[in-house]
């Protein structure tokens, strides 16, 4: 799915980050990207997503851009729009969205849908951005810190979601997750997925 | 009274249809967080207006007003992209150096108005609007740029309110990393509507309608985004013509002012109606399931 040879990057014009970085991710995998603020798993995501050059070495992936989602972190948390989560949902989309369709990733419940974005919690937020991504089917999920700020409760349902994302994985339809997680993942998580450990360290 | 309203009737359609199409606009531009940046980007329309004006002469403008139309534009076209560079990576205090940027716009606004004796009248036209010294042409020009903006705003609405929420909460940055050509489309038109209306109807009736009704209307309990846009849209149509027509019958009112009361005072009666409605609805309910129903869930 994914597959990094002698990486190295830095801030653009500035420092460099990390060097020599090498990883394969398969299909049904997680590369789990955590270390300390400032290490550059931020700036690692925008490498693998194209949006950063890298210094040296490369990163290819077999998936077409248009079959990969990125879910960065948020920046603001509210909106001027009074917008519903259903109206999230849809908008992602660019048309109605069927309760069944959103019902098949178990983080959302029918009571969810008429919520105001504003007035919802940090985790229904997370967890119904989430679910806009994966009703786009999506061959790669990169995700900023989908995990920051959330309850026991909304962990569990982000990474059994992702469980069952990638558990969907298929030769012909092969499936893979990139995450940044700075504090890393629960042993319950872990033992949910297949992670591939990317520590990262200050240089 | 008939035959004033026949003579204006171009005037009174083509302002609600910008009325509609700005309150649409108003919406998105205030998710996005640009709202002291479109009164810069409208400031400096105006600029170019007042020095296209200044420098043909009152003569050749009557003739035409297709060169203090390009002035408006490169003017605010050169705002927003001095605006945007400035608040560029800024994520504090952006709205400081908007300000200030609007300040400068503003001054230089009334130096070109001093240097230029004759804009004396087109100055406070261009600031506080006059719908009824707008020609047939002008008028019949303004209804088809609107309606046609309209058309695009209601064509593009599920895009551009999903790029919309994408700036808001991911920054313009990433939101256009993912659509470039849409977040275009969206500045260009933007800084068209921005021009046109600001040119014939006036920079009050711009900035009012862009922002009062999507101001006020958010407040409401009711939540929902084509319930928010509807109301938006059909409030500023009808005020648009209830004011214009009262400033008809009544000499002494001047049409923008009093369409701006008007579209305040229906936004506001429309919000205790609103609120009537959902303490109504939940009369008899506890109370926290009253607040839960106002306010979405207690988590």
């Amino acid at each position: 799915m994914l597959q990094a040879e002698k990486l190295s990057y830095g801030v653009p014009g500035g420092r460099l980050l990390q060097k020599n970085l090498s990883f394969t991710v398969d299909a049904g995998q997680v590369l789990l990207i955590s270390g300390s603020n400032g290490c550059g798993k931020s700036t690692l995501l925008k490498v693998i997503l194209g949006e950063s050059q890298a210094e040296s070495g490369s990163v290819t992936t077999p998936v077409p851009p248009h079959r990969v989602d990125y879910l960065p972190q948020l920046e603001n948390t509210e909106v001027h729009l009074p917008l519903t989560l259903e109206d999230v949902l849809s908008l992602s989309q660019g048309r109605q969205v069927k309760w069944r369709d959103i019902s098949q990733f178990g983080l959302l419940n029918p009571e969810h849908m008429g919520i105001a974005w504003n007035k919802a919690s940090g985790g229904e937020r997370k967890r119904t951005l989430l679910t806009c991504s994966l009703l786009k089917n999506p061959q790669l999920l990169v995700f900023d810190e989908p995990m920051n700020h959330l309850d026991d409760y909304s962990r569990t349902a982000v990474t059994l979601a992702i469980s069952r994302y990638l558990k969907a994985s298929t030769p012909a339809e092969p499936r893979g997750v990139v995450m940044v997680c700075h504090q890393g993942l629960s042993e319950e998580e872990s033992r949910e997925l297949t992670v591939v450990p990317l520590p990262l360290e200050r240089l | 009274m008939t035959s004033l309203f026949l003579l204006y009737q171009w005037t009174l359609v083509g302002g609600a249809v910008a009325a509609v199409a700005l309150s649409l606009l108003g919406a998105h531009l205030a998710t996005r967080d640009r709202s002291m940046q479109t009164l810069c980007v409208g400031q400096g329309a105006m600029v170019g207006v007042l020095l296209a004006l200044g420098i043909v002469g009152d003569a050749e403008v009557a003739a035409s007003t297709v060169i203090p139309f390009f002035a408006a534009f490169i003017a605010s076209a050169g705002t927003y992209l001095f605006t945007d560079k400035l608040v560029a990576k800024q994520m504090a205090s952006r709205n400081t150096s908007f300000a200030y940027t609007f300040a400068f716009l503003l001054a230089s606004g009334y130096l070109i108005g001093s240097l230029f004796p004759a804009l004396e009248s087109h100055m406070a036209q261009i600031y506080f609007g006059d719908l009824a010294t707008l020609t047939v042409r002008e008028s019949q020009a303004t209804l088809a740029a609107s309606a046609l903006f309209l058309l695009i705003l209601i064509a593009a609405w599920r895009p551009m309110s999903r790029q919309s929420f994408e700036c808001a909460i991911f920054g313009d940055a990433i939101a256009g990393r993912k659509a470039p050509y849409q977040l275009l489309g969206f500045k260009l038109l933007t800084l068209l509507m921005l021009c046109i209306s600001v040119q014939f109807l006036g920079f009050l009736f711009t900035v009012s309608l862009l922002f009062l009704p999507t101001g006020i209307l958010a407040l409401s309990r009711k939540k929902g985004l084509s319930h928010h846009l509807i109301l938006c849209g059909v409030l500023s149509g009808i005020s648009s013509v209830a004011g214009f027509s009262l400033s008809l019958m009544h000499t002494r009112l001047p049409t923008v002012p009093t369409i701006v009361v008007l579209l305040t005072a229906a936004s506001t009666v429309w919000l205790g109606i609103d609120r009537v409605v959902v303490a109504v609805r939940s009369k008899g309910q506890p109370a926290l399931a009253t607040e839960a129903a106002a306010d979405g869930p207690l988590t």
